[in-house]
């Protein structure tokens, strides 16, 4: 009996725990934030609040039952609070934005200083480390939070769904709270954040994913396009899956399904400079090949062939490396941080040149590829 | 209470103090510290608790109170009772603002803490083997939920976030080490329990010593690994690791594994009471046990209702002074009283039958 009453207390307390709400945030009494674009207005030195928001008195209504179910709003203010409280003010009701899907950020908020905006999302109470960050490519934040995602009913998550898929296709990789503060923190490493672009078909509107926006030292510095981007992903071993499409004289045209890969950086201290010995290991199945003079998959072609995907990518990893360290001066790599964990002596000594500040030559890149398979077809 | 339950239940209570941790406003320590200053204190607490196992190990059967001073007995009484009154005040403060940033933003909640206080008072009045029971029942749960968030999360751990141990030198892990040891008050709950422990105390301390730590080094090193430099930016890390945990389409799970941390706070402050309980009976006599359980409770109750939530209430669990000077006192000094006075007695009585057996 003692136990079952103790049981049915504690479990009294769990559920207490959960369900328990304040009385002003009624159902009716909430306006929900799906979506948040943040511009900065240098002219006026403050920030634009672009909200797409789902009220669910006005979402019940026979109007709304098909299409875009939430509006788009507009708040100003100083500080990214103030005009949360404005649009807190304005709208009358409890504002949740705990369940927005995802944080678009212009790329004039760099002007300011990046961290300027993060600070808020960092200690805000509501605010989930798991909310997804991406730039606006072209054009600014409140464009991308307009578009309509060709009437779907949820335009963010729409937005949501297409960051997340950036590891599935193997160009970008979604960017959170969590991960991009911890390179904003890591004094040693650059930050890279999706790049969000606005595609038109017709009189539709949609998002596509279109690289990464390189950041260093709260300002931005430059853009990385799709293929940097992958290069960028298979360094810092966040290459999950994607196609890979080359075209060679010898071989035709070749499509490549990659299926893994894994990299393994080696960080050494010679003659009194970092090195890095950066092996990628990736493996990948046939899913198409055109215009190729060679149809037999044998030994020979098959090394001719590995060679050349291995060098492709190769080629690719090295041109993006190079854009990065000299002309972005910027390490989004994590090189550096590979020095401060792993000779933290030598990183004190010359704490001052990180980041951006190791020697493109100083990486030595290895790409080995590994043929799976070659589909259903025997040639 | 059977010495399995008391191993679990010492162990919710310790697991709190970590999973509610929070970094020190002035410094927040880096990956490679956080973890060298679980093993800081590991090592101090294996040092510290040899006084506490010869204690455990020995077969007197008296009850921790007893003691042939009275004046010694009240003031040891008085102690553990502001011992454990402080304790309840930081382990609720530490609650209350861990409710109220991230569970309930800007709410009151004093009057949800006096319904975790009310239920410790059914417990302890329910008696020791109630209590022994809860913590068997949800040890499994919570370790289960700790045990999901880890594996979960495992995807997003990084090499380079584990960054170098005293890289800024030794003084910031030390300090930290040394708050860990002063927060594991847990290690005087066998000492005080120990006539009441079925089963018996032997061999208790040191396995669970190194559990418990253990499973707290692999939490902060999980943390560390994960979240690396953003886990400094947060006012309670192991909430925000929890805070990423999915499962498949399933996300933001971290509202029910949190709720099951109240468990935690409601079996420490029960044993508080009960421990306080225990000690105001002594000093008098003639009080029953549900009135002092009640009096200690509507202290407890009294403590939430004077509680003002402000900054300082959180610079006040960064001191390091106050709890560890109880630490001292209950989990070095008094313990190793009483091994000299078990030691002194059990040397009378060899005497004595050495005398009895010369004069046959």
């Amino acid at each position: 009996m003692k136990k079952t009453i103790s049981i049915i207390l504690v479990f009294a307390l769990l559920i207490l725990s959960s369900i328990y709400v304040n009385a002003e945030q009624d159902i009716k009494n909430i306006t929900i934030v799906s979506g948040i674009g943040i511009d900065y207005d240098k002219e006026t030195d403050s920030y634009i609040l672009t909200v797409e928001i789902f009220d669910v008195n006005e979402s019940l209504g026979e109007a709304s039952a098909q299409g875009n179910m939430t509006k788009v709003m507009q708040y100003r203010g100083k500080t990214i609070s103030s005009a949360v409280e404005k649009m807190s003010i304005e709208l009358g009701k409890t504002v949740v934005y705990s369940q927005k899907k995802a944080i678009i950020l212009g790329k004039s908020v760099f002007q300011k200083g990046f961290m300027n905006v993060v600070d808020f999302f960092v200690r805000d109470y509501k605010t989930r480390s798991g909310v997804l960050v991406a730039v606006a490519k072209d054009g600014t934040a409140e464009e991308m939070i307009r578009i309509k995602e060709g009437g779907s009913a949820f335009p963010s998550e729409e937005i949501e769904t297409l960051l997340e898929s950036g590891k599935n296709n193997g160009y970008t990789t979604e960017m959170d709270m969590a991960q991009l503060t911890n390179m904003y923190t890591d004094k040693c490493t650059s930050e890279y954040i999706p790049l969000l672009s606005k595609k038109t078909e017709g009189k539709d509107e949609y998002t596509c994913l279109s690289g990464f926006a390189v950041v260093n030292n709260e300002k931005y510095v430059g853009d990385l396009d799709l293929t940097e981007g992958r290069s960028l992903l298979f360094v810092n071993d966040k290459f999950e899956s994607g196609t890979l499409n080359i075209e060679n004289e010898q071989l035709g045209l070749l499509t490549f399904k990659i299926v893994e890969s894994k990299t393994d950086v080696k960080t050494y201290i010679r003659n009194g400079k970092p090195v890095f010995f950066v092996k990628i290991r990736v493996t990948g199945d046939l899913v198409e090949q055109q215009e190729a003079p060679e149809k037999r998959f044998d030994k020979d072609h098959v090394e001719k062939v590995t060679k050349t995907v291995s060098e492709y990518i190769k080629k690719d990893i090295d041109k993006t490396i190079l854009k990065c360290l000299t002309e972005y001066r910027s390490d989004v790599f994590g090189f550096g941080r590979r020095v401060f964990v792993i000779y933290p002596d030598y990183f004190k000594a010359h704490e001052k040149y990180f980041p951006g500040n190791i020697d493109e030559n100083s990486v030595k890149v290895d790409v080995e590829f590994n043929l799976r398979r070659i589909g259903q077809g025997n040639s | 209470m059977t010495r399995v339950q008391l191993f679990m239940m010492m162990f919710l209570s310790r697991v709190f103090i970590t999973l509610l941790y929070m970094p020190t406003s002035t410094k927040s320590l880096n990956g490679g510290d956080s973890i060298l200053q679980i093993l800081i204190g590991t090592i101090i607490l294996v040092i510290v608790a040899y006084p506490i196992d010869k204690y455990l190990n020995g077969d007197t059967k008296e009850s921790f109170l007893k003691e042939k001073s009275r004046i010694f007995q009240i003031v040891e009484c008085v102690v553990i009772i502001a011992a454990m009154l402080f304790f309840t005040l930081i382990s609720l403060t530490r609650f209350n603002i861990f409710a109220t940033t991230v569970i309930f933003p800007a709410s009151d909640l004093r009057f949800f803490l006096l319904i975790i206080a009310l239920c410790s008072l059914y417990c302890v009045v329910m008696g020791l083997d109630v209590l022994g029971r809860t913590a068997e029942i949800f040890f499994g749960f919570i370790v289960f939920s700790i045990s999901f968030v880890l594996i979960s999360t495992v995807g997003r751990i990084e090499f380079i976030n584990f960054t170098p141990a005293l890289y800024d030198g030794i003084k910031e892990p030390l300090k930290q080490g040394l708050f860990s040891v002063s927060q594991t008050i847990e290690l005087f709950f066998p000492v005080f329990l120990k006539d009441k422990i079925k089963g018996g105390t032997k061999n208790f301390i040191y396995p669970w010593l190194l559990t418990t730590m253990a499973f707290l080094l692999i939490m902060v090193g999980w943390q560390s690994g994960v979240l690396g430099d953003y886990g400094k930016t947060q006012l309670f890390p192991l909430f925000s690791l929890t805070s990423l945990s999915t499962l498949g389409f399933v996300e933001r799970l971290d509202a029910f594994i949190t709720s099951s941390w109240l468990v935690c706070i409601f079996i420490r402050v029960a044993i508080f009471i009960y421990i306080s309980k225990d000690c105001l009976v002594t000093v008098f006599p003639k009080v029953k046990n549900k009135d002092a359980s009640l009096i200690i409770a509507a202290s407890v109750g009294l403590i939430i209702l004077l509680m003002k939530e402000n900054y300082s209430s959180r610079l006040l669990l960064e001191k390091i002074y106050y709890p560890f000077a109880f630490f001292v006192i209950l989990v070095i000094i008094l313990p190793i009283i009483k091994l000299m006075r078990n030691k002194h007695e059990e040397n009378n009585i060899n005497n004595t039958s050495l005398c009895a057996s010369n004069t046959i």
